[in-house]
């Protein structure tokens, strides 16, 4: 009796054993395939979303600085849509100068500052600060102003280095080329001191352009001794500090270079548009390496307009194709792409060419608007500011006709520099997969950049405000695939909706360059949209 | 009276048989259920894991790396991971905090304070140099063994 007791408590317990073990590893298998089942639910959830992100078509404000009226120094401010029509009379006017104002230079500072480099009617060199609103409106009065060159200023160009510091290159005394850098705060002030100052040439310089190189490199060409062209390189770090001498110098045309306006083409390759011989539109690529150095021969050289290429101005349309503004035969004005590869081989014809005004065209100030339209400000044959939108296609065909026009300035106008006035960045994510997107506080954007000679790389934070303050973003709107406003599932990023993403970064992407822009929904899929400031 | 002797015996062994028994099975029982549960848990914890590095460039003497939790369940002890970082024939595995390059450490975005789902890290590789130009590998290797790795290119 009693075996039989013991024996049944040795079974109970094996029972009691195997039925722990078998329910430990049926709970084992429950969770791991809860696991598993979360995961596939989470890989397909994550094959379900795709996204792709691009700019946001928006109309674009410009601004010209320009001599008008009397001399004096004036802004314009004019709407341009996204298809090139221009508003039809200007957004906002301020006579900045109300003596002798020439050759302006205006760059972006910051947020809603820029900054307008001349010579005054004392022929010395002027520094002003205004504000700009992304509307185009103009604040009233001027915040600042510094007398940069007490002796002598002409033909400023200035150009952003680092942080507040700004690098402006002019002919000053005697002709010669100079160089100084100052300091711009973000609220307009300027420094009353110039930070560093450098004669680049001891000889001659006209026209010059500043040109970014590298890190803490920058090239200058210009009209040197006996009108030759000529390209140096000098190194401004980013406290404004000048090397004492210039790096490099060649002399890329030794018969004669007018007004050359110098861009960057790939890596180490530059392009150089001039008036040359025969007063006729040149174009010639140089080699300079990061560290300054300059090759000892310009890469290829061509003659893109035989009969007159005068005032050139250069900006890049995509791809190696360049376009050049200038005051072609006649005095008409004219508009020529070219194409140049990353070797700095130039082609030998051009690729198409535009007579964009029958009359005379002076001074050609160019604006790329997006990546087909652009907008030239120009003198025409009545001394009038006008202001002509084209489009050139990314191959470099450009369209025949003029999408619009607009005569900003009655009046006069004389050496207009039009710049594009700055706006927060605003990209369209659409939702090209087949699951609804939300949670934004979730996404993550991160923008790679540059500005002046600074390298960015910035995670921004999500914002419900709008517009969002410096480095955040924020959701614009929610639109249907025609870009009418959603109706339905508010505030969800529904398959095939496109939502409006609005960025603000500071500081702000540099003039000319590309910057990059990743998105990131909260399960990981990514997109990538590259923003290019012209 | 023999029987009586026989039966508590019997009783004593019967008796001593049942603990043996006990002592020999329930152990290993309780280890056994032990050992799958935290099998399971090592298993779920993998299977719920995942990360993916949704950019990486240098920027001067660092290289940032933003790194989002994709996965199920959170990820802890983030400096127990493994960060491997170099030119693309050439990486090595970099050691975490320090004061002398090359080390890395990390940082929340946001508010956040544990990497949860969903939530992404900024790693920083600091260097005591800035790369040179040439393509890079940047691979995280989380402490449960998930991993994640990238390549770009230093201009």
């Amino acid at each position: 009796m009693d075996t039989a007791i013991i024996s049944l408590v040795c079974i109970a317990v094996l029972i009691v054993g195997m039925v722990t073990v078998t329910f430990n590893a049926f709970q084992a298998a429950t969770s791991v395939a809860d696991s598993l089942k979360e995961m596939e639910e989470q890989a397909s959830d994550i094959r379900l979303t795709q996204i792709s992100a691009s700019t946001w078509p928006a109309h674009t404000v410009c601004v010209i600085a320009y001599q008008g009226s009397g001399g004096n120094g004036f802004l314009r401010t004019a709407d341009i849509a996204s298809g090139g029509q221009i508003a039809d009379s200007v957004e906002d006017s301020l006579e900045f100068d109300s003596a002798d104002s020439y050759q302006p230079s205006i760059v972006h500072i910051s947020d809603d500052v820029y900054a307008i480099a001349y010579r005054n009617s004392a022929s010395n060199g002027s520094l002003k600060t205004v504000r700009i609103a992304a509307g185009g409106q103009i604040a009233d009065a001027t915040i600042d102003t510094l007398v940069f060159e007490a002796s002598g200023c002409y033909e400023p160009c200035m150009l952003h280095v680092c942080g507040s510091t700004y690098a402006i290159a002019y002919r000053g005394p005697a002709d010669l080329g100079y160089l100084k850098t100052v300091q711009i705060g973000d609220d307009g002030q300027i420094a009353d001191a110039v930070l560093d100052t450098l004669e680049f040439d001891g000889s001659q310089a006209y026209e010059p352009d500043l040109v970014y190189v590298s890190k803490d490199i920058f090239g200058i060409a210009y009209r040197g001794g006996a009108d030759y062209g000529h390209v140096s390189t000098v190194g401004i770090a980013a406290g404004g500090e000048i090397t004492d001498t210039v790096i490099d110098t060649l002399q890329f045309d030794s018969s004669r270079a007018y007004e050359p306006d110098i861009v960057r083409v790939a890596g180490d390759v530059y392009a150089i548009a001039y008036e040359g011989a025969g007063s006729g539109g040149y174009v010639t690529t140089v080699e300079i390496t990061s560290d300054g150095a300059i090759t000892d021969a310009a890469m290829d050289t061509l003659r893109y307009d035989p009969s007159r290429g005068s005032e050139p101005d250069m900006v890049p349309v995509a791809g190696g194709v360049y376009a050049i503004a200038h005051r072609g035969a006649d005095s008409d004005g004219f508009l020529t792409t070219v194409e140049i590869a990353a070797s700095g081989q130039i082609t030998d014809t051009v690729i198409d060419s535009l007579e964009f005004d029958t009359a005379d065209s002076y001074e050609p100030s160019m604006a790329a608007l997006s990546e087909t339209v652009y907008a030239v400000a120009y003198r025409d044959s009545f001394g009038a500011g006008r202001l002509r939108t084209v489009e050139i296609a990314v191959n470099g065909q450009i369209t025949d006709t003029v999408i619009d026009t607009l005569q900003f300035d009655s009046s006069a106008c004389n050496r207009p520099c039009m710049v594009r006035v700055r706006d927060s960045i605003r990209l369209m994510v659409t939702n090209q997969g087949q699951t609804a997107l939300a949670r934004y506080s979730r996404w993550d954007v991160i923008a790679q950049y540059r500005s002046g000679s600074t390298s960015y790389l910035t995670y921004l934070e999500y914002t419900t405000d709008n517009p969002p303050a410096d480095n955040q973003w924020t959701v614009e709107g929610i639109y249907l695939p025609d870009e009418t406003p959603e109706v339905y599932n508010l505030d969800i990023l529904d398959p095939g909706e496109k939502m409006k993403l609005t960025i603000d970064l500071k500081p702000d992407i540099a003039a000319g360059t590309t910057g990059r822009i990743t998105i990131s929904t909260p399960n990981g899929v990514t997109a990538q949209c590259l923003v290019k400031e012209y | 009276m023999d029987k009586v002797i026989v039966t508590v015996l019997l009783t004593v062994g019967g008796v001593v048989a049942a603990l043996a028994v006990f002592n020999g099975f329930y152990p290993a029982i309780i280890e056994s259920s032990g050992a799958v549960t935290s099998a399971t848990s090592k298993v779920s914890d993998r299977i719920g894991s995942r990360i993916d590095i949704i950019q990486v460039a240098d920027n001067s003497t660092a290289v940032d790396a933003w790194v989002k939790n994709i996965g199920t369940v959170n990820i802890d002890s983030v400096e127990r991971s493994d960060v491997f970082y170099g030119p693309e024939d050439n990486f090595s595995r970099v050691t975490y905090g320090g004061d002398t390059p090359p080390y890395w450490d990390y940082q929340f975005e946001g508010s956040y304070t544990r990497w949860q789902p969903t939530v992404t890290i900024k790693i920083t590789v600091h260097l005591a140099a800035s790369p040179d130009s040439g393509t890079y590998i940047m691979k995280m290797v989380t402490p449960n063994g998930i991993f994640d790795e990238t390549t770009f290119s230093v201009d």
